[in-house]
């Protein structure tokens, strides 16, 4: 200790304009989105081109998360005007604005974007990040440059599956489902190869967490005590890092298949297509439980904070997690009920699909017990936290319906199916990253967003979700078939198809406005106070906002759970009424003021700075 | 990203300062490469900014590489189970070809990947005992043996180009047998198999059933098959050649061993590697993490070679 030599903050010498003044003596001092940035003596091009030089080799999760936000949200808008354009076609009979080759790969573009680019990273890579070194009290994920270089290696997939687009693009539908892929454009083998690069990133960035929550927790952080986020991380990273490979061989297979004629796949050469099925759904059933579980996990911390009540049936929750994570190996055949696979099987495949509607079941039931009694505070996160139980609800009790043997072979493969992922991976995954961004954009930015525009915006999605999506469970159990271009035998269904596609556009018009919400508040949103909703964890407690470069001035001391807002906030008890008041931002808990959790001495300590 | 220090070894200052943190369990057996952070305090030279202990990053570290083998062993899962799967359908085909295959050489790259486990495996060692010289000459005996399995395995390919063996469509049939494609459209029939598609002709389409085309198939690897097994003393092309299917099991093969060999020519770089850092005194007893983990690795590269040579070449 004799040598402590504190240095001296940057960031408060450099000369900026002081146009959002936070309280006196609560500016954040060591702010991760400013330091350790350029000294004061750079300026001009020399000082953008440092800062972003900074930002480009940084191995702080925070970034990272902030990054991967920034490139999934421009995937998700991508994907979002294809799907704009999917729907504007189907408004009228024959040709609307495409033709039917057109048409083709728009609607895969639009499902290899919004799984591969978007759905599959969106929480755990964007959110996750962020915040899970700071919820376990690490200063950082347990290989940064690993994490780094999964984001590249997430940057270089997406270009060489878009760079397909020039060489004839994609028509198979996001699936690449053989012998159709192995004849088509040479756009199969871009996208191919695109998604087996983005696997590498997804192992990578799974493999990462699991270590991380292992090996790095802060002490009396106990498995008990981790948030229910990390718990669903955690699920969905063993998912990540056991599923994923499988997809990489089945794309390297196909790979070989179109330019060597391997022919394990092509029944000409002695193969079999259906073994690609096999192959495509071991990873992309699980995958689907990457894509619903980290939603899960934030559900989980909306519910409790904004019912100011700890998360009902805590153990239960975590591992349904796990259960489904393991489940969802076992269930890939209900995906080909229709491909002649053997009864046997898919009878077996559709049973244990009804068996994950037991740990979903439990999940859905303790957030509405964590509610019951709890002070409901309904802010914007809370209400896309609603909107993702209404609709997952639905999404998911429409699954166990197709899940159903008898029934899927009449719903396979029509807009039924369609509006049942979506509104499973949508009205699920979507509604939940969205109310996770509105919950932790103060955190992440420091700024606070429009309320009011934030409640509208939640409206808006609620209402133009529904409007799209709701109408093609009556298609789809009218026999309209998914990805077809036209229904030119099914008249009757235009009304249903324009109501639909009316729909898509209120949902793009609630989706801007978030947007917009979201860019306003970083230049004129008011300084965020360091834990706006009440929050228990330690991303609210233990550090400023925006967080410290290192996270923590020194490793915090875990000494209650995650959901214990007594002991996290013991001056709210008093206040705790039945209308959500106490969850009202409380001024000593203010930015600047880092540490409201006990710490230890382990060498960890940083420069004094407040 | 090495803690950022300005100042080096210090044998004073660990003397002093070296159990202040009680996170740093390991200082006491540590303590002879210990740096001064921009906290002013001192850490071990190899521990990186946000782990706490030593002992934090090594089981992290390990842990990672644990589940990288993992997903390499689901990689190969993959493959295995295209293999099961076309074994359990034509289990004559992967007879006939595994004839194909040299055993004797297979069995020497059995024992030579073997032998480089055990010399990666007694490096681990030499680093736990601080003998660098061992070290160094451990590790490059691994890459060298590494290196002749891949000689022997270009020598096996390069033999089996020379015979026409080569994955799926690109495999050489013998003259005169039927592609399945063929078989499938009717376009070329077998003796007896005409009558059969004639009569199909009139009442369905001219195509023949499943059934038909499977007996079309069996019989075409059957009858050459016996043809050549009888007058095997001067053709060198043994029945794998008059089946149909050969590609796939070849498509599988080159596969399988062609991706194993990529790890192996990945390992060869990594152990290279280590060999010079270990040559620079990188590794100690005090740290010696990567030659833990590319050993682990290395492991399992031998690993997936056991069950690949038995099912490729044995049965």
């Amino acid at each position: 200790m004799a040598t402590l030599t504190p240095t001296q903050p940057r960031t408060s010498t450099v000369p900026r304009k002081k146009r959002s003044a936070y309280p006196e003596g609560h500016e954040p001092v060591h702010n991760f989105l400013r330091e350790p940035g350029p000294g004061p003596e750079v300026t001009g091009f020399k000082r953008f081109r440092a800062i972003a030089w900074e930002w480009m080799t940084t191995v702080d999760h925070k970034r990272i998360g902030l990054m991967y936000l920034v490139s999934v949200s421009a995937a998700f808008a991508l994907g979002g005007i294809l799907a704009l354009l999917v729907r504007l076609e189907l408004m009228t009979q024959g040709e609307t604005v495409m033709g039917p080759d057109a048409y083709n790969q728009v609607f895969t573009l639009h499902g290899i974007v919004m799984v591969f680019l978007f759905i599959v990273p969106s929480i755990p890579a964007s959110l996750g990040n962020f915040l899970l070194p700071i919820m376990v009290g690490a200063k950082d994920v347990a290989f940064p440059k690993l994490n780094l270089a999964s984001f590249y290696i997430y940057g270089i997939g997406a270009i060489v599956a878009v760079a397909g687009l020039f060489f004839g693009g994609v028509d198979t539908g996001w699936t690449f489902y053989t012998p159709y892929s192995k004849s088509t454009v040479d756009g199969v083998l871009f996208m191919g190869l695109g998604v087996f690069i983005m696997g590498f990133s997804s192992i990578l960035t799974g493999l990462n967490f699991i270590v991380t929550i292992h090996k790095m927790r802060a002490p009396g952080m106990t498995w008990n005590r981790l948030p229910l986020f990390l718990w669903s991380i955690y699920a969905t990273s063993i998912v990540q890092v056991l599923a994923t490979p499988v997809i990489g061989i089945t794309m390297l297979l196909l790979f070989l298949e179109r330019v060597l004629q391997i022919g394990i796949f092509d029944p000409a050469l002695g193969g079999d297509p259906v073994l690609f099925q096999h192959f495509f759904w071991f990873y992309s059933h699980p995958a689907v439980y990457i894509m619903i579980l980290p939603a899960f996990g934030v559900i989980s911390e909306l519910m409790g904070t904004f019912s100011r009540q700890r998360v009902y049936g805590y153990r239960a929750v975590a591992l349904s997690s796990v259960a489904i994570a393991l489940l969802g190996f076992l269930v890939w055949g209900h995906h080909m009920f229709t491909s002649g696979q053997s009864p046997v099987s898919s009878v077996i495949f559709s049973l244990i699909t009804f068996l994950i509607g037991i740990p979903s079941g439990i999940k859905i039931f303790n957030w509405i017990w964590t509610m019951y009694k709890g002070s409901v505070w309904l802010q914007t996160p809370m209400l896309y936290a609603l909107t993702f139980l209404f609709l997952f609800t639905i999404g998911g009790v429409t699954g166990i319906m197709v899940g159903a043997l008898a029934a899927d072979i009449h719903l396979h493969d029509t807009y039924f199916v369609v509006a049942h992922f979506h509104y499973v991976m949508m009205g699920g995954t979507v509604m939940a990253m969205l109310g996770g961004l509105h919950y932790w954009w103060p955190k992440m930015t420091g700024k606070l967003y429009s309320e009011r525009w934030g409640k509208i915006s939640a409206l808006l999605v609620f209402l133009g979700f529904n409007m799209t999506f709701f109408i093609q469970f009556i298609m789809g159990s009218q026999g309209m078939p998914r990805r077809y271009y036209d229904y030119p035998d099914m008249p009757w269904l235009e009304p249903l198809h324009q109501a639909s596609t009316m729909g898509s556009w209120v949902l793009g018009v609630g989706l801007m406005i978030v947007l917009i919400n979201g860019i306003h508040s970083l230049f004129r949103g008011k300084p965020a106070p360091g834990n706006p909703w009440g929050g228990a964890t330690l991303e609210w407690t233990a550090t400023t906002t925006p967080p410290d470069h290192h996270n923590f001035k020194r490793t915090p001391l875990v000494t209650h759970g995650p959901y214990d807002y007594n002991a996290a906030l013991p001056h709210l008890r008093e206040q705790v009424s039945g209308d959500g008041a106490a969850a009202v931002p409380v001024p000593d808990i203010a930015v600047g003021v880092p540490q409201n959790e006990p710490s230890i001495e382990d060498g960890t300590r940083q420069p004094d700075s407040l | 990203m090495a803690s950022p220090a300005p100042t080096t070894a210090d044998p004073n200052a660990h003397e002093a300062h070296g159990h202040d943190g009680d996170g740093h369990h390991g200082d006491g057996h540590h303590g002879d490469v210990m740096l001064r952070g921009h906290d002013g305090q001192l850490h071990p030279a190899n521990l990186q900014h946000h782990f706490i202990s030593a002992e934090q990053q090594f089981e992290s570290a390990k842990l990672g590489m644990w589940l990288f083998l993992v997903t390499e062993i689901l990689l190969f899962g993959g493959m295995f189970v295209a293999y099961a799967i076309y074994r359990s359908w034509y289990p004559d085909l992967f007879d006939q070809a595994s004839l194909e295959l040299d055993t004797a050489w297979g069995a020497f790259n059995t024992l030579v990947l073997l032998g480089s486990s055990l010399s990666v495996a007694w490096a681990i060692r030499a680093a736990q005992m601080d003998n660098r010289k061992l070290l160094v000459r451990l590790l490059w005996l691994t890459v060298m043996l590494a290196g002749v399995f891949m000689v022997v395995k270009y020598f096996e390919y390069t033999h089996k180009f020379e015979k026409g063996i080569f994955p799926g469509q690109y495999f050489k049939l013998a003259e005169g047998t039927p592609t399945i494609a063929e078989l499938t459209a009717g376009t070329a029939v077998l003796p007896g198999f005409a009558d059969a598609t004639a009569e199909g002709a009139e009442s369905e389409a001219a195509t023949p059933s499943l059934e038909e085309t499977e007996a079309a198939i069996a019989e075409a690897a059957g009858e050459h098959g016996e043809t050549h097994a009888g007058e095997k003393g001067h053709g060198e092309k043994g029945p794998i050649f008059s089946n149909p299917r050969a590609g796939i099991f070849f498509s599988i093969y080159y596969v399988m061993t062609g991706i194993h060999g990529l790890h192996v020519i990945i390992g060869i770089i990594a152990i290279s590697i280590l060999a010079v850092k270990a040559q620079r005194g990188r590794y100690s007893s005090v740290y010696y993490t990567p030659v833990e983990n590319v050993g682990l690795y290395w492991h399992v590269v031998d690993i997936i070679w056991i069950f690949l040579f038995p099912l490729m070449y044995l049965i």
